[in-house]
């Protein structure tokens, strides 16, 4: 059961809760008059709206979009790179029932026939019938008239100047089971699926995080996020939340951040912030990228909850954060751990407030074989072989979550099987995708497609089911394998990957990593071999040594390991999309220097206090990039 | 400032983003590309991010999105950091 950390009373959950009745009841449940959203703007001023406002321009912007000849039910594309002109507009299309499809704008560099191939794609799926934009993404958008057979129009928020046209009709009124927006996963692959939310499962797990995730005391609060608004964790996560609860949020734009990372504790600082979410990465960035000397004159004293998700985390990218901005008053506790995906709306569990990162250290002989979780006590953890998960707490209240083996029939505690979640928050389905919507959401809950297990109620989340790689009846997460090999000297960090091939009598082990320049390959691939046998008592079948460049990543730098599977078995991995450079074709062994540095220090100062630990739970959102 | 200049202060901002990088580079100069860079987008963003504090200005989204090679960046640092 979870437990109340704050002295927190949940409000009343409203079951009937739509985007219209939070819109409407935000001015009364938050106490203060001033209470709002703030947004910041590219130059670093800002403007904030108080929920009473906010109503009003709400209003104003749905007017706008109905006077264009849109109505509820409809599907429109939003590719909006401003949080302002995004956040009230989105809001404005779900106040009356019109339904937003948020996709990512064109933003960094080039590529830009890749994006408009994914986004046609994307939206040819979701039948738009008009593109939402902002007049500077404009030019690069029109491209996709034409490319997708609903879209008829295009229309730049700019446009919606003064009160909408004497014309326009009033909003509609929409009800908790209406579509409320579509939530597109990954745009690269070939048949991106689109999660169909209801104001209802918004309602529903926005309610849950708000009163029994974060416990949240509207009178404090102030939740602050750089978050992309065309991910889950963003949108729900910092705009729909909040407004179940009548949270004041404050955004920075996305890019903002990127360019100058230190803007996020600095605006923390500045305004009071107490709650804020963000991806494994953000947290390395923010730590390399913000000086002591800039750390020192902020105030992050009030800064109660970092909520850690999105990819999976590394304890010591955490630990580092924590320790960086310390002088800044960051409580250590801050650092809270979270479960979820698209498919539940957005969370499924959340961590103890008062004890984040907990941790348990299984024996490895019986997880691998047996797929048990059997803790292993302290004094003799140095003598076996041992693996270890983050908690990822306590599902909510209403929610269920169970542990099913490959029958669909319940496990019992501390035995590894498919994490299934039911109750109010699961999402609709996938949009007009029965097939895949049969799949996953399932008469008895949502199939997550994470492996865990549970003890005593608490969800430990130990890999993705696809991923597993079964070696002769023992089970071995491609992670356990893949951070060995990358503490080899002479492989680039972060650039392995481990999966099975069919053998002649059973599965095989493969190991493919990137190379840095100028390596003996011989001995390297002996010394991979050396590595997989001394930890996990196995030989690998074969060992690919690439340069750099060459294993398949997703746009955000991940590692594909089904794709990369796939190449090798077609015989095409390394073949094609080495990135080299130069007339050349000289190879670059860069990538990803920045983690790998700031890994290097942390692990060299936190190798003693925290006994070498690597472990990871389950991150929001996983199957996109 | 000279494209050798602005050359130089991409590099050198490539280095604070991923240490040794250009140790790493023989060829970099304008008609390299930078999807062949191996770096990952959140980097070049950096990178960005630290070339506007350097020279005190500000990119458009709109112009950052239309660059493909190095040779597109340094026409737009020559337009803006004028």
């Amino acid at each position: 059961m979870r437990k109340v950390y704050t002295g927190h009373v949940p409000t009343e959950y409203d079951p009937q809760w739509t985007v219209r009745r939070g819109v409407e009841a935000a001015k009364n449940v938050n106490p203060r008059p001033d209470a709002g959203m703030r947004f910041i703007l590219e130059d670093g001023s800002d403007k904030k709206f108080t929920f009473r406002e906010l109503e009003e321009e709400v209003i104003r912007r749905a007017r706008w979009l109905l006077s264009l000849g849109l109505q509820k039910g409809d599907r429109v594309a939003f590719i909006v790179p401003g949080p302002l002109d995004f956040v009230l507009t989105f809001l404005g299309a779900t106040y009356t029932g019109i339904v937003p499809v948020p996709l990512y704008p064109p933003m960094g560099f080039g590529k830009l026939d890749a994006y408009v191939r994914d986004t046609a794609r994307t939206l040819e799926i979701a039948k738009v019938k008009m593109l939402v934009t902002q007049k500077k993404v404009e030019p690069i958008l029109w491209s996709l008239i034409g490319k997708v057979s609903t879209l008829k129009d295009l229309v730049c928020v700019e446009r919606f100047v003064g009160p909408a046209p004497d014309n326009a009709p009033e909003p509609a009124i929409v009800q908790p089971e209406d579509v409320c927006f579509v939530q597109f996963t990954s745009g690269s692959t070939a048949a991106p699926k689109g999660v169909v939310v209801t104001h209802r499962s918004l309602g529903a797990n926005g309610y849950q995080i708000m009163q029994n995730g974060l416990e949240v005391d509207i009178q404090n609060d102030l939740a602050v996020s750089w978050l992309p608004l065309y991910h889950d964790m963003g949108l729900i996560g910092f705009v729909i939340s909040p407004l179940t609860a009548g949270l004041e949020t404050c955004f920075i734009p996305t890019l903002s951040f990127i360019k100058r990372p230190s803007v996020w504790m600095e605006t923390i600082s500045k305004f009071k912030g107490t709650i804020t979410f963000a991806p494994n990465f953000a947290y390395g960035l923010a730590a390399k990228r913000t000086p002591p000397e800039k750390v020192k004159a902020m105030d992050l004293s009030q800064l109660r909850l970092l909520g850690a998700g999105a990819e999976p985390n590394n304890p010591l990218t955490l630990a580092n954060f924590m320790e960086h901005f310390a002088p800044a008053g960051l409580k250590p506790e801050a650092m809270l751990p979270v479960y979820g995906m698209a498919e539940a709306t957005l969370a499924m569990t959340f961590s103890h407030l008062d004890q984040p990162l907990r941790t348990e250290v299984l024996d490895g002989e019986i997880y691998a074989t047996e797929g048990r979780a059997v803790v292993v006590p302290k004094d003799q953890q140095a003598s076996r072989a041992t693996v270890e998960f983050v908690s990822c707490g306590y599902v909510f209240p209403d929610h269920g979550i169970a542990i099913l083996d490959d029958n669909g029939q319940p496990l019992p505690d501390r035995k590894v099987g498919e994490v299934v979640f039911s109750g109010p928050s699961v999402a609709a389905g996938y949009f007009e995708n029965p097939e895949a919507t049969a799949k996953s959401f399932r008469p008895d809950g949502l199939r997550t497609g994470d492996l865990g297990y549970l003890a005593d109620g608490e969800l430990f989340v130990t890999g993705r089911k696809k991923d597993l790689i079964i070696l002769n009846g023992r089970n071995y997460d491609p992670q356990s394998i893949e951070w060995i090999i990358a503490e080899i000297p002479g492989v680039r960090m972060g650039n392995v990957i481990a999966f099975s091939r069919p053998g002649e009598s059973s599965e095989e082990l493969v190991i493919v990593a990137e190379t840095k320049e100028k390596q003996d390959l011989q001995a390297l691939a002996t010394q991979i071999r050396e590595a997989v046998r001394e930890n996990h008592a196995m030989n690998p079948a074969d060992v690919v040594l690439l340069p750099a460049g060459a294993l398949p990543k997703t746009t955000s730098g991940k590692l594909q390991r089904q794709k990369a599977r796939q190449q090798y078995i077609e015989g095409s991995l390394g073949v094609e999309g080495v990135r080299t450079m130069g007339e050349r074709g000289q190879t670059l062994t860069l990538a990803k220097h920045v983690a790998r540095s700031a890994m290097t220090r942390v692990r060299h100062a936190v190798a003693k206090r925290a006994s070498g630990i690597f472990s990871r739970f389950s991150p929001f959102n996983r199957n996109r990039t | 400032m000279t494209e050798n200049e602005i050359l130089s202060l991409m590099k050198s901002s490539l280095d604070q983003v991923a240490p040794g990088w250009s140790k790493e580079v023989k060829d970099f100069g304008p008609n390299v590309k930078f999807k062949d860079m191996a770096v990952d987008s959140v980097q070049i963003m950096e990178m960005v991010g630290i070339i506007e504090e350097r020279c005190s200005c500000q990119f458009a989204d709109e112009d950052l999105a239309q660059i493909n090679k190095v040779g597109d960046m340094i026409t737009l640092i020559k337009k803006v950091a004028a």
